[in-house]
């Protein structure tokens, strides 16, 4: 009786630890929420009034670069402010506790993405210089139509789909690791993201990290400042568009059980094409529309959509509360979490390829009996008869020894244990290569930043690219220390996976490129010889790069501690 | 039956004697040799990440410093060319290569050469070699390798068409000696660079030799002839039970499932800091019970685990003959 008491018992703090009941939805009615709601309207009122303000007062005045960088930086609070009081109004402990573990990798993760798809963009833009100047070479007069057309496509339809797939590659890459939290006492893993909403929660605050680094980059580009700040800065435009990927990246996640293969990947594609269709009707405007007026009244119309959006997802993120499953502790469609079953399916589909267990199955002269309870049994870790000690044997002296021992204490010759033969303790090949590319390109990044911070004069006119290019000093600066730190080793890792995807990207871009220049230029033998050369060089460099990002988008199941 | 027969003395019979081979050049060894020389007992895979991993640490060293020489050298007036790898970070990568070709003259370019390339190397290998010890010279040539597969890589796929000048570029393609031109520069790299790096580690050598050097450990064991064991037993996880199937096979599977089980939830415990534990070079500190729970020995000195553990066994050893001395009696 005792015993069946203290299960229903412990049943019931899971319970209350895991499945959310009323008691979140009661949260919204309290005095907390009321006053986290009025601090939020508050902000949106300053953030409205403040730009309006700079339009009519701040425009004559010589402080108007610092009051435009303030408006920028209020505009990207505004986004994240709103999305975080959402979710902690109605957060289950599970989902709190794992944003709280990864709190400071998501802002390094945000500043990083931010910096390395400007710098996509800034590939595509030296490509697009190329394909206008290429008639010139050929001796064709400009053709301006022809110029602009290539300058659409580009635009419109290439760097929206690229700049969608940089700025949800985080969550791509947070999306298959695990987080070691306590709740409520418990010590549970779970992964880094356990819930729909919590795809949500990550795309908008991606989304505003690369909102904020455009706007400054474009400020200190930009002829009109007025423009940016009172057409662009005030709607949550790449916020919105990162969280209809993420809607749909999040909704793939929670029914991962029951799609297969081709689905996820065609729901993938549909979400992305989606975002990338409404972050392309944007910068259509910007090259289609001619007309100023036109132009004007379609972003005002794209920005009040974009309002209804982040509104719709900021309801999803109060009122969607997840039931996460009491085994895995992640949110699924399917009611039973066969954690165990599936796992174990997969297992021994894997294993019956592998080679090395493979070896040891059809030799069967190894397979021993277990000392303790006389069952032939495998001899590998446990004996699964009597769940005894690890055994093996040595093959000099005969001696039973335990499995993860390498030298036979008896005799003192060396032995391969199992564990030894079947894996190693050390990461796979491409996180050690991504970690070591990283570390590369960090130390290098740093010291030329420091040298174009000291003639910062001359090459850095403006304020909005000087405090950009700081912000990824200082995130490349924390992931280089990070390394040294034993206990933020998984973070690090994910940061160098994040890195080093992003250039796999630029690496892809930078082969199409090349490729087509190749194929314009060349005229003779030699030269398609020698560029053949190359190009295969180029072309195992994209395969790799393809290859190390489908392994990454395959999860690398590394756990935070 | 050999009971029936022992009566019968039957002498060992000699095992038949190993053909003795002849002697062959094992170059797969002498290269390995070569290359490796401090791969010692570590596992092949868990040294490769290693070796990947302190490449990178020793190349990006280098790179920085090369960079930060070739910036004092060419650039201190004018830093429009070097700022523009702000924004596209993959010029880094090839940036330490291109600082020897930017004059005409000899003397700059032996300059050049000494400078950004033997020096850096030379710095990189002395601080990894403080580092690391003896296995900082495995670095060395695998490292310069890969300089040379990184310049000839970045000069033949990218130097060459990554420009929109393409006039005199395309003339100096069409000259078939271009790629020997790169190879020999490449080839000239390689050499430069693992000699600065070899130098660098005799001078790493000589600085842990005078600064880093350990006065020989002045531990005694006396404390240890006759320990108390301070180990206790605690359970860290419970365990799924893995689906039980009736074939061998199926048996293994579900060994093997039961193994990736526990080292997964090991990893989110705080016991993976032993390091004989983790290395697997201590046997004896975690095992499963019969009622699927995952134990632990605890101790707060790991160091020691491994005598403790040793003396433990050793301990269950004699445990274990006593209980086959008693069987033997009971068969009596």
């Amino acid at each position: 009786m005792t015993q069946s008491i203290d299960v229903s018992q412990s049943e019931d703090s899971i319970n209350s630890v895991l499945v959310p009941n009323r008691h979140l939805y009661n949260r919204i009615r309290n005095i907390s929420t009321l006053a986290k709601i009025v601090f939020l309207g508050l902000l949106y009122a300053f953030f409205f009034f403040i730009s309006y303000l700079l339009r009519v007062y701040f425009i004559y005045s010589r402080y108007f670069p610092i009051v435009s960088i303030f408006v920028i930086f209020t505009g990207f609070s505004v986004w994240v402010t709103s999305a975080f009081i959402m979710f902690s109004v109605t957060g289950t402990a599970v989902e709190k506790s794992t944003v709280k573990k990864i709190f400071t990798l998501l802002i390094i993760l945000g500043v990083l993405t931010a910096y390395l798809a400007i710098v996509i963009e800034n590939k595509f833009l030296s490509l697009v210089n190329v394909l206008v100047e290429t008639p010139m070479f050929f001796g064709v007069a400009t053709n301006l139509t022809l110029a602009e057309l290539i300058n659409v496509i580009f635009y419109v339809y290439l760097v929206p789909v690229l700049e969608e797939i940089a700025k949800i590659f985080p969550i791509l890459i947070l999306m298959g690791n695990f987080a070691k939290i306590s709740v409520k006492d418990k010590n549970l893993v779970t992964s880094l993201t356990p819930s729909h909403r919590s795809f949500i929660l990550f795309g908008a605050f991606f989304g505003a990290w690369f909102d904020l680094f455009e706007q400054l980059l474009s400020f200190s580009v930009t002829s009109d400042p007025v423009f940016l700040i009172s057409n662009r800065t005030i709607y949550p435009l790449h916020c919105v568009t990162t969280m209809i990927t993420a809607f749909g990246v999040g909704w793939i996640f929670v029914h991962r059980k029951n799609l297969n293969k081709v689905l996820k990947i065609l729901l993938f594609i549909a979400s992305l094409s989606l975002a990338s269709v409404f972050h392309g009707l944007w910068n259509s405007n910007f090259w289609i529309v001619d007309d100023p007026a036109v132009r004007l009244n379609n972003i005002k119309i794209l920005g009040y959509v974009s309002y209804g959006l982040f509104a719709f997802f900021m309801l999803w993120i109060l009122f969607k509360v997840p039931k996460l499953c009491s085994k895995c502790y992640t949110e699924h469609a399917t009611v039973d979490c066969t954690l165990p079953e599936t796992n174990y399916r997969k297992l021994s589909f894997k294993f019956q390829r592998s080679k090395v267990i493979k070896e040891i199955y059809d030799e069967s002269a190894e397979l021993m009996r277990c000392p303790e309870c006389q069952v032939v049994l495998y001899n590998g870790e446990f004996c699964l008869n009597c769940w005894s000690f690890p055994k093996l044997q040595c093959e000099n002296c005969n001696q039973v020894i335990p499995a993860f021992s390498r030298n036979c204490w008896a005799c003192g010759t060396e032995v391969t244990s199992l564990t030894e033969k079947m894996s190693s303790s050390s990461p796979p090949l491409y996180v050690n290569a991504a970690v070591g590319i990283t570390r590369i390109l960090g130390f290098g990044l740093i010291v030329i930043f420091i040298f174009v911070f000291v003639e910062a004069s001359s090459t850095l006119d403006f304020l909005g690219q000087a405090i950009f290019i700081l912000g990824v000093l200082i995130s490349i600066g924390t992931a280089i220390y990070w390394y040294r730190m034993k206990e933020n080793r998984v973070k690090s890792i994910l940061i160098s996976l994040n890195i080093s995807a992003i250039l796999a990207l630029i690496v892809i871009v930078m082969v199409v490129y090349l490729i087509l220049i190749a194929s314009i230029y060349i005229s003779s033998i030699t030269q398609v010889f020698l560029s053949a050369l190359a190009l295969v060089f180029l072309l195992v460099a994209a395969v790799a790069c393809i290859l190390f990002l489908v392994k990454i988008i395959g999860g690398t199941k590394l756990i935070v501690t | 039956m050999d009971h029936d027969n022992r009566d019968t003395y039957l002498p060992p019979e000699p095992k038949p004697d190993r053909e003795v081979k002849k002697f062959k050049l094992d170059f797969k060894f002498l290269i390995s040799k070569f290359l490796f020389p401090h791969l010692r007992s570590r596992g092949k895979r868990e040294y490769a990440g290693l070796l990947i991993i302190r490449i990178s640490t020793y190349l990006a060293i280098s790179y920085s410093f090369s960079i930060f020489f070739g910036v004092v050298l060419y650039y201190l007036n004018d830093l429009s060319l070097i700022a523009g790898s702000v924004w596209n970070p993959e010029e880094i990568l090839y940036l330490p290569f291109l600082f020897p070709f930017m004059t005409d003259e000899a003397e700059a370019l032996v300059t050049s050469y000494i400078l950004t390339v033997f020096v850096p190397f030379l710095i990189a290998a002395a601080i990894c070699t403080i580092i690391w010890k003896d296995e900082a010279r495995d670095l060395v040539l695998m490292s310069s390798f890969v300089t040379f597969a990184i310049f000839v890589i970045l000069h033949l796929s990218q130097i060459i068409f990554f420009t929109t000048l393409t006039a005199n570029i395309i003339s100096a393609i069409s000259n078939m000696w271009y790629i020997g031109f790169v190879f020999i520069f490449a080839f000239s790299f390689m050499i430069v660079s693992a000699i600065g790096g070899s130098v660098g580690i005799r001078v790493g050598k000589l600085i842990t030799n005078i600064y880093f050097s350990r006065k020989g450990s002045k531990i005694t064991y006396s404390h240890l002839l006759n320990p108390e064991m301070p180990l206790s037993v605690r359970t860290i996880f419970d365990l799924d039970e893995p689906p039980k199937g009736s074939s061998r096979q199926q048996q293994a599977i579900s060994m093997v499932y039961l193994h990736t089980r526990v080292v997964k939830l090991l990893k989110s415990s705080q016991k993976k800091h032993c390091i004989y534990f983790t290395e697997g070079k201590c046997a004896y500190l975690g095992y499963v019970t019969a009622v699927h729970k995952y134990q632990i020995c605890v101790t707060d000195y790991w160091p020691l685990c491994k005598i403790y553990a040793f003396l433990s066994q050793s301990k269950l050893i004699l445990n274990e003959s006593l209980v086959g001395e008693k069987n033997g009696d009971k068969t009596k």
